[in-house]
C-alpha cells in the first residue's frame, strides 16, 4: 500500500499518493515514512497549511533532518513563483539585463542586448530574449561613452561595485567592503550597491549591519527581489526565522529564482518548524534522553506501536546527531524513512501551528499586493532630458555621418548603421575603424541592432530617428528607380531573355548592395544587360536592349557573395543611363512584340511550326551529357502556349532556344531587340540551318559545378563564339 | 545626378570650418565630388616653403573606395610619380570607410615629411634618395623653389 502510494507520489499523481497515504494511516499504524509521505503529498498538492500541520507533529516527536523538508519548500517555491507577475522590463531603463545596474564595461552580446563583462561572462543565455550567447566581444565603445557622458557617478558607482564582486570572489570580503561603500557613497540611490554590501557585511559576521543595509534597499526598491533575499538571509542569520521565512517568500514572488532561494528557505522553515517544537515541550524534555523516554514509554503504553527494527542505543545515538542543528546531516534522512515509527494523529494539530499558518497567510497576501506592482528594474536610468548637449555627434554613424539607423555593434565594439556596416563588408571584411576581421561575424550572419543605442536613439532623438526611417526608405525606393515606373537598376553582365532561367553568382561589391536592397523592399526585381565592348574602348558600356530579371531564390553564402536563382521577364532599351553607389541605373522603355497583323498570322504559324520543328530535330542531335547540363540550368524546352501570337513576347520556346544557340553577345542583344516575332523566328532558323549545314552542335558544357562560367567562356570547344552561359558571374 | 551624400557634405563643412594647419581643401564650384587642394610643404622637408596643388576626386562609392587624389605641381619625391600619383597604402588596399578626406591629406602631408624610398612611384627619385640622399634633397628643394613657390 505505501508502496503504491510512493510510487503515485514519484509519477507525480499527488491527489492520489494522499488518498492512498490517508488509507494507510486508516489501516495501519502509520510510521514516520508514511507520514512524511503525506505531508510531502499534501504539499504538492498545493496543501500547505495541513502539509505544515503534518510536519510539525513529527517534529513535535523526533528531529528531523532539514533535508526532509525539501518537497514542502518546493511546493511553496512552486505556489508563490508560479504566480503570474509581470515580468521585469529591464528595457525601460538602460542597465545591464544581469545585474540590473549602471553598465560596466558593456559587451553587446550576439542578440544586441547589452552586457556588463562580468555579467555576461557569468551567463549562458540572455535574461531580456533568451538567446544563447556566443563568444563575448570587446567593449561596446559607444554605449560605454554614453552610460560615462549620461551618468557619471553612476558609471563609477558601478564599477566600485563591479571591482568589489571581483575582491569578493577572491574572497578578499574587507576590500571589497570598502569598494562597496564607495559605490554607496557615489549612488546613494541604488540598491545594488546596498545589497552588494549587504553581502559583505554578512560575511564579516555583521548580520545587523547587513540588515540595515537590506532594509534600505527594500526601501529604495520594495519590488526587487534581491533585496529581500538580501533581508531573509540577515534575519535568519539574527535568528529571527520568520520574518526571513517571509522575505525569502516575497523575494521568489518577484523574481521567480526558486532554486538560489530553495535551500535558504528550506533551512529557514526547519529551524522554524524545530523551534515550534521546542516551544511546545518544555525544557526538561527537549534533546535525546527525551526522545530515549519517549519511544521507551509509547512502546509501554501504546499496544499498537512497531518497534523500531534497529537496536535502540544506535536508534538513539543516531537521534542524538540529528537533533543538534542537521543541515549537512544528509545520512539522516536515511535512518529516519526506516527506523522510528510512531502512532501520529493526522487530527491533533498544535495549536502553536496557527502561528505558521498566520505567516503563510501573510505571505499570499503579500504576493497579492506585489502582483499589483509594475516590476522594474534595480537602477532607473534615463536619458538627459536636454536635447542640446547629450548626443550631438555621439550618436550619428562615422561613416554615412547621419543619424544612426538600425545601429549594429561589431564584436570588435564599433557601432555602424547596419546598412553602412553591410556596405563595407561588400569591399572588406574588416572593421572600418580598428581593421579587425569581421569574417567570421560576416559567415555568421549575426547581425541584430543593439538594444541599447537603438533605445538611446529613440529616446533623445525620437523624431529625427523616426525622420531617418522614412529617408532611408525613400532612399532604398530612389536607389532601385522604384518612384519612377521607367527607371531600374541595371546589373551588366549578359543577355538574358524573357521565361528563361538566369542563375546569376553575385560577387561585386555593387551588386550585393543592388541586391540587398532589392531584398529589403522586397522588390525581387531588376534589369539585365550585357556588357559590350569593354576591352575595346577601355570604357565599360552595356547593351542598349536588356531583360527585367525576376529573383526567384537566393543563397547567401558564407562570405556575403550570393547566388541568385532568376527567370526572365519583360524587355527594355535604355533611353539614358545613371549610377548610384557604384552600379548602373537607366530610364528604359518597355518593349512588346507589334501584334501579329490577321493577314500575316497564317504565314507565322507556318514559320512558327517549322522552325520549332528544326528546333526539335536540332535539339535531338545534341550529345544528352550537354542536353542534362542545359537541362539542369534553364529547364526542358517549353511548350508552346496556346494563345503565343498575342503574347507581349512570343512563345516562350524561341527564347529558351535563343539562349542555348550559341549566337554572340551582339547578335543576341539584336535579337532581344527586335519586336517582330517573324523576325526572330527567321533569326533562329537561319541559325539552325547555318548550324545543320555545318553539322555543328552547341559546346560542349565541360563543367562539374554551375559556378565556373568563367573556365566555360575560355572553353577553345566553343564553337560560335558564344558559350552556353550555365551561371553567370557579376 | 543623386544627391550629395551627408557624409560629403559634413566633411566638406568640417574642412572648411576647422581646417587642418597647412592643408586647404575647397570643393569645385561645379562639382561637389571635386577638391581643389593646397598642402604646404612640411617644415624641415625639403618641401618646407612649398605649396603644392592637388585635386582629389570623391568616386561615386566613396567612402567605400578611397578618394582619388593627384598632385598638380610637380614634385621631386620618391613615392610621387610625373603624373604627380601618389603611392600611398590607404589610398589603395588600405583603405577603410572610416578615413576622411581630411586624414588622407594629413597622410599626404606626413609623406612629404617623410619620403619611403623603399616603396618608390618614380623609381629614378627613389634610386637617387637610396644611393645619395644628400643630392636627392637638393633636388627636390631645387623643384620645390622652382615649381611649388611664387605661383
Amino acid at each position: 500500500m505505501c508502496e503504491m502510494a510512493k510510487e503515485a507520489f514519484a509519477s507525480r499523481n499527488y491527489r492520489l499518493a494522499v488518498e492512498i497515504y490517508e488509507r494507510c494511516m486508516k489501516q495501519q499504524p502509520p510510521s514516520f515514512e508514511i507520514f512524511f509521505g503525506y505531508g510531502d503529498s499534501l504539499a504538492r498538492c498545493g496543501r500547505l497549511r495541513e502539509a505544515l500541520d503534518v510536519y510539525a507533529q513529527c517534529f513535535a516527536i523526533i528531529a528531523v533532518p532539514p533535508e526532509r523538508l525539501r518537497h514542502l519548500a518546493t511546493a511553496l517555491l512552486e505556489d508563490i513563483g508560479g504566480t503570474s507577475l509581470p515580468r521585469r522590463r529591464t528595457e525601460a531603463s538602460f542597465v545591464c539585463p544581469y545585474c540590473e545596474g549602471t553598465l560596466y564595461q558593456p559587451v553587446t552580446a550576439n542578440c544586441g542586448h547589452t552586457y556588463c563583462r562580468n555579467c555576461l561572462e557569468s551567463s549562458k543565455c540572455c535574461r531580456a530574449c533568451g538567446l544563447k550567447f556566443g563568444p563575448s566581444g570587446e567593449t561596446n565603445v559607444l554605449v560605454q561613452r554614453l552610460v560615462e557622458k549620461w551618468w557619471p557617478r553612476e558609471a563609477e558607482a558601478s564599477r566600485a561595485r563591479h571591482e568589489g564582486d571581483l575582491f569578493m570572489r577572491e574572497g578578499h570580503v574587507g576590500q571589497a567592503l570598502e569598494r562597496y561603500n564607495l559605490a554607496v557613497r557615489l549612488a546613494p540611490n541604488s540598491p545594488l550597491h546596498l545589497s552588494n554590501r549587504a553581502h559583505a557585511l554578512l560575511m564579516l559576521s555583521r548580520p545587523q549591519a547587513s540588515l540595515t543595509d537590506a532594509d534600505h534597499a527594500i526601501r529604495l526598491r520594495p519590488d526587487w527581489g534581491k533585496g529581500h533575499f538580501r533581508r531573509g538571509v540577515a534575519l535568519a542569520a539574527l535568528g529571527r526565522h520568520e520574518e526571513a521565512l517571509f522575505a525569502f517568500c516575497t523575494s521568489v514572488a518577484i523574481d521567480r529564482n526558486p532554486q538560489t532561494v530553495r535551500q535558504e528557505i528550506t533551512r529557514v522553515l526547519h529551524r522554524m518548524l524545530s523551534s515550534n517544537h521546542r516551544r511546545q515541550n518544555s525544557p526538561a524534555t527537549r534533546g535525546p534522553y527525551n526522545m530515549v523516554q519517549t519511544i521507551a514509554r509509547s512502546r509501554r503504553n501504546r499496544h499498537h506501536l512497531l518497534l523500531p527494527l534497529m537496536n535502540p542505543i544506535q536508534h538513539h545515538r543516531r537521534a542524538a546527531l540529528n537533533t543538534s542543528d542537521c543541515e549537512d546531516n544528509s545520512s539522516g534522512e536515511e535512518d529516519f524513512s526506516q527506523t522510528v515509527c510512531r502512532r501520529l494523529m493526522p487530527t491533533s494539530v498544535p495549536h502553536d501551528n496557527a502561528r505558521l499558518h498566520a505567516i503563510l497567510d501573510r505571505v499570499y497576501q503579500e504576493v497579492e499586493k506585489l502582483k499589483r506592482v509594475d516590476a522594474r528594474p534595480a537602477e532607473i536610468l534615463l536619458p538627459p532630458l536636454s536635447r542640446g548637449d547629450p548626443a550631438e555627434g555621439d550618436l550619428d554613424c562615422i561613416l554615412c555621418c547621419r543619424l544612426l539607423w538600425k545601429p549594429v555593434a561589431t564584436p570588435c565594439g564599433h557601432t555602424y548603421c547596419w546598412m553602412c556596416l553591410d556596405r563595407c563588408l561588400d569591399y572588406s571584411s574588416a572593421c572600418p575603424l580598428c581593421v579587425t576581421s569581421l569574417a567570421d561575424y560576416l559567415a555568421s550572419s549575426q547581425k541584430t541592432v543593439t538594444d541599447f543605442v537603438e533605445r538611446a536613439l529613440k529616446s533623445v532623438a525620437s523624431t529625427e530617428y523616426a525622420a531617418r526611417a522614412a529617408s532611408h526608405r525613400l532612399e532604398l525606393v530612389q536607389s532601385l528607380g522604384l518612384l519612377d515606373s521607367e527607371q531600374i537598376a541595371v546589373f551588366i553582365c549578359t543577355t538574358a531573355f524573357p521565361r528563361v532561367a538566369c542563375p546569376l553568382f553575385v560577387y561585386e561589391p555593387r551588386y550585393r548592395l543592388m541586391v540587398r536592397r532589392c531584398f529589403e523592399i522586397g522588390v525581387r526585381e531588376f534589369g539585365i544587360a550585357a556588357c559590350l565592348n569593354r576591352e575595346a574602348t577601355g570604357t565599360k558600356k552595356y547593351a542598349e536592349y536588356g531583360t527585367m530579371l525576376e529573383i526567384r531564390d537566393r543563397v547567401l553564402l558564407k562570405d556575403g557573395c550570393s547566388i541568385l536563382s532568376t527567370v526572365g521577364g519583360r524587355r527594355f532599351r535604355v533611353l539614358s543611363g545613371d549610377e548610384r553607389d557604384g552600379y548602373d541605373t537607366a530610364q528604359v522603355e518597355f518593349l512588346r512584340d507589334t501584334p501579329v497583323q490577321p493577314e500575316q498570322l497564317l504565314n507565322l504559324l507556318e514559320l512558327h511550326d517549322k522552325v520549332r520543328t528544326k528546333g526539335r530535330r536540332w535539339w535531338d542531335t545534341v550529345p544528352s551529357s550537354q542536353q542534362s547540363e542545359i537541362q539542369r540550368v534553364f529547364g526542358s524546352m517549353p511548350d508552346i502556349e496556346e494563345d503565343w501570337s498575342r503574347l507581349p513576347d512570343g512563345p516562350s520556346w524561341t527564347w529558351w532556344i535563343l539562349a542555348i544557340l550559341p549566337l554572340g553577345p551582339q547578335l543576341q542583344v539584336g535579337i532581344l531587340g527586335t519586336t517582330s516575332l517573324e523576325k526572330r523566328l527567321r533569326a533562329i532558323e537561319k541559325t539552325l540551318d547555318h548550324m545543320e549545314q555545318r553539322q555543328l552542335t552547341v559546346a560542349p558544357a565541360p563543367s562539374e559545378d554551375t559556378t565556373t562560367s568563367a573556365s566555360i567562356c575560355s572553353d577553345d570547344r566553343t564553337i560560335v563564339g558564344n558559350p552556353v552561359p550555365v551561371i553567370q558571374r557579376s | 545626378m543623386t544627391a550629395l551624400p551627408r557624409r560629403i557634405i559634413k566633411e566638406t563643412q568640417r574642412l572648411m570650418q576647422e581646417p587642418v594647419p597647412g592643408i586647404s581643401a575647397v570643393p569645385d564650384d561645379t562639382n561637389a565630388r571635386y577638391f581643389h587642394v593646397i598642402v604646404t610643404g612640411p617644415e624641415d622637408s625639403p618641401f618646407e616653403g612649398g605649396l603644392f596643388k592637388l585635386e582629389l576626386f570623391l568616386p561615386e562609392d566613396y567612402p567605400m573606395s578611397a578618394p582619388k587624389v593627384r598632385f598638380i605641381t610637380k614634385i621631386y619625391h620618391p613615392n610621387i610619380d610625373r603624373l604627380g600619383r601618389i603611392c600611398l597604402d590607404i589610398l589603395k588596399d588600405k583603405w577603410s570607410p572610416a578615413l576622411q578626406i581630411r586624414t588622407v591629406l594629413l597622410s599626404i602631408q606626413a609623406l612629404l615629411s617623410a619620403p619611403n624610398p623603399d616603396d618608390p612611384l618614380a623609381n629614378d627619385v627613389a634610386e637617387l634618395w637610396k644611393v645619395n640622399e644628400s643630392e636627392a634633397i637638393r633636388n627636390a628643394k631645387e623643384w620645390t623653389r622652382r615649381f611649388a613657390m611664387d605661383n
